[in-house]
């Protein structure tokens, strides 16, 4: 296995795949903290400079969004929503996600992430179904390790009157 | 027959109201397409050819900017056999051709004509076949219809509100004006279109449907809806309310507290110092802009508006969208970033008033207590010198005022609701 990874180290080629490969595995690793309420570990997944975007009709950083939360509105959103008084995450959505097809691209010291995602929301009598694409831009840490720099839930009926979604995309 | 002045009392109303499907279709008629309804702002349809499709109550509608520069609204109808015309959201069109038959209208509603007319006799008269018109005008951008009957004008319909509400929204604007172009956000609620109506101008719930927000983050609406608060609430007649703060940011003297302040608010602020000269200006910037619903169906909250669309009995939307000042670029900015963080389904405020509105239609399935209780403040109210009622920001004046609205158009024509 050493051996392996030795060997892959040498080549520009498989070092690009390899950052590639881990990049999926992080968002698979990211899908499953959400689903599992781990809280903690999530927003540790942040770059300080990070974003977390659900963009409303047009998909356009400038137009109104879902939302479009900087580093520090990420903290209060998990805040409030852990919140005794945050009545519609009382209870809280059960959630489970299924994140597939991804596809790795290498952009300077980053790496795009494209999938597509299918979640259930179970909360109080309702079960809700949401999907689309999610975008993940990853900051690569010198030795490898990776920070979301941007997550972007384009939701496929994002123009339509949507249930209220107060958990994590 | 319902009789409506025993199900809606002064300081009461009964569930029923909430939950009757037959209350619901009366309401369509006598409410919503007998009165005046917000549609669009002008700004969404800046060129000729410009439409958007709206619903108003459960009727569809394109509201559409003429060759001639006028703005209508007319019924998404084909007048052949019904078939929805418009199915975007929004475009630019000046000929319309129905899918189904190939009829084809201008956008002024006039059918100009309809594939092999050798098949229709010497009696088809295109002239008859225009789409329905509603009658529509503008106050401060915003448009508005009636889709029946006759009335006051709008101007009239709104009254003290056009002055109070629209004219003291655009004074924000160094240009006068606002624009709706910033995208529009849509969010579904399982409940009665009057029981979000009624939670516009509610300014009892704020310390309480809103207190993860405060456990979390900084806010002034604790402090704003406060009994001991000087905002107050104004019934102004004809239905249309308000939550008026200016009271309480005057005595605190601070200008922009309505958004909070920031150093990225200079150019906005030296803008409307040349625009309305520096004392005028201060005072606008400490007052801030309205917070009303105009009745039955238009929210005007600060930095954003929201417009209630009934869907049925037990389902409505809320359709939302920030509010740009005109020439205001640095606010506009400010407005959207605080906006999309507080408002629509994902929204910090929003999402719990949407919770408690759903919650609300549920608690209604219980059969008792069987009416639900508006009495709050009514031994304190005050009269303006022109009939407004004034009270303290927690009392339910503004629900009452609501009511009394509703039940005029409710029992307005005696028993026919088609009049």
């Amino acid at each position: 296995m050493a051996a392996t990874r030795a060997s892959k180290g040498a080549s520009p080629t498989s070092a690009v795949a390899d950052v590639e490969a881990s990049a999926r595995e992080f968002v698979q690793h990211e899908a499953r903290l959400l689903d599992d309420r781990r809280f903690d570990e999530w927003e540790a997944l942040w770059a300080p400079d990070g974003t977390y975007w659900i963009p409303g009709e047009r998909d356009d950083l400038e137009a109104f969004a879902l939302v479009q939360d900087n580093r520090n509105r990420i903290t209060t959103r998990i805040r409030q929503m852990l919140d005794a008084d945050r009545h519609s995450q009382r209870p809280p959505s059960r959630t489970a996600r299924t994140v597939g097809g991804s596809q790795a691209t290498v952009e300077d010291d980053e790496v795009l992430v494209r999938s597509s995602f299918v979640l259930l929301e179970s909360r109080l009598d309702k079960l809700t179904q949401w999907g689309g694409v999610y975008e993940h831009r990853l900051r690569v840490l010198e030795g490898g390790a990776l920070l979301m720099r941007l997550k972007k839930v384009l939701l496929v009926n994002r123009d339509q009157a949507l249930s209220t979604m107060a958990f994590l995309l | 027959m319902i009789d409506y002045a025993a199900l809606v009392q002064t300081d009461r109303v009964n569930s029923r109201l909430y939950t009757d499907p037959t209350i619901f279709d009366e309401e369509m008629q006598r409410i919503w397409r007998q009165g005046w309804v917000f549609v669009a702002h002008e700004s969404e349809l800046p060129e000729p050819g410009d439409y958007v499709t709206r619903t108003v109550g459960v009727d569809p509608v394109i509201v559409s900017r003429g060759r001639d520069g006028e703005v209508r609204v007319l019924m998404n109808r084909c007048t052949h056999r019904a078939n929805l015309l418009c199915e975007m959201p929004s475009g630019n069109a000046l000929y319309m051709r129905c899918p189904y038959h190939g009829w084809t209208f201008k956008n002024d509603g006039a059918l100009i004509g309809c594939p092999f007319p050798g098949g229709y006799g010497a009696d088809f008269v295109k002239e008859e076949l225009s789409l329905v018109q509603a009658t529509a005008d503008t106050y401060q951008g915003f448009v508005f219809a009636r889709l029946a009957g006759d009335g006051p004008t709008l101007r009239a319909w709104l009254g003290r509100a056009a002055t109070d509400i629209f004219d003291r929204l655009v004074l924000s604007s160094p240009e006068g004006a606002v624009e709706l172009n910033g995208g529009w956000i849509h969010h579904r609620v399982a409940a009665n279109w009057k029981v979000v109506m009624e939670n516009e101008t509610d300014g009892y719930h704020p310390k309480f449907v809103h207190a993860s927000v405060f456990a979390v983050a900084k806010s002034n609406l604790q402090e704003i809806y406060d009994e001991r608060s000087g905002s107050r609430v104004r019934d102004l007649g004809g239905g249309h309310t308000e939550l008026d703060h200016a009271p309480h940011y005057r005595a605190t003297g601070k200008r922009l507290d309505w958004l909070g302040d920031s150093p990225s608010l200079a150019p906005y602020i030296e803008a409307m110092v040349a625009a309305h000269g520096e004392e005028q200006a201060t005072q606008i910037l400490i007052d801030g802009p309205p917070h009303a619903l105009i009745f039955p169906n238009l929210f005007i909250s600060e930095g954003f508006l929201l417009f209630i669309e009934p869907v049925g009995v037990e389902q409505t939307v809320q359709h939302s969208t920030p509010i740009y000042f005109k020439g205001a670029d640095s606010l506009n900015h400010r407005i959207r970033i605080k906006m999309q963080g507080s408002i629509g389904p994902a929204g910090m405020l929003l999402a719990d008033d949407t919770e408690m509105y759903n919650r609300n239609q549920v608690g209604l399935r219980a059969h008792q207590p069987e009416w639900l209780t508006l009495r709050r403040g009514l031994g304190r109210e005050t009269v303006e010198a022109d009939g407004v009622r004034n009270s303290n920001i927690t009392d339910e004046t503004s629900q009452r005022g609501m009511w009394a609205q509703y039940l005029e158009m409710m029992t307005a024509n005696g028993s026919n609701p088609s009049l």
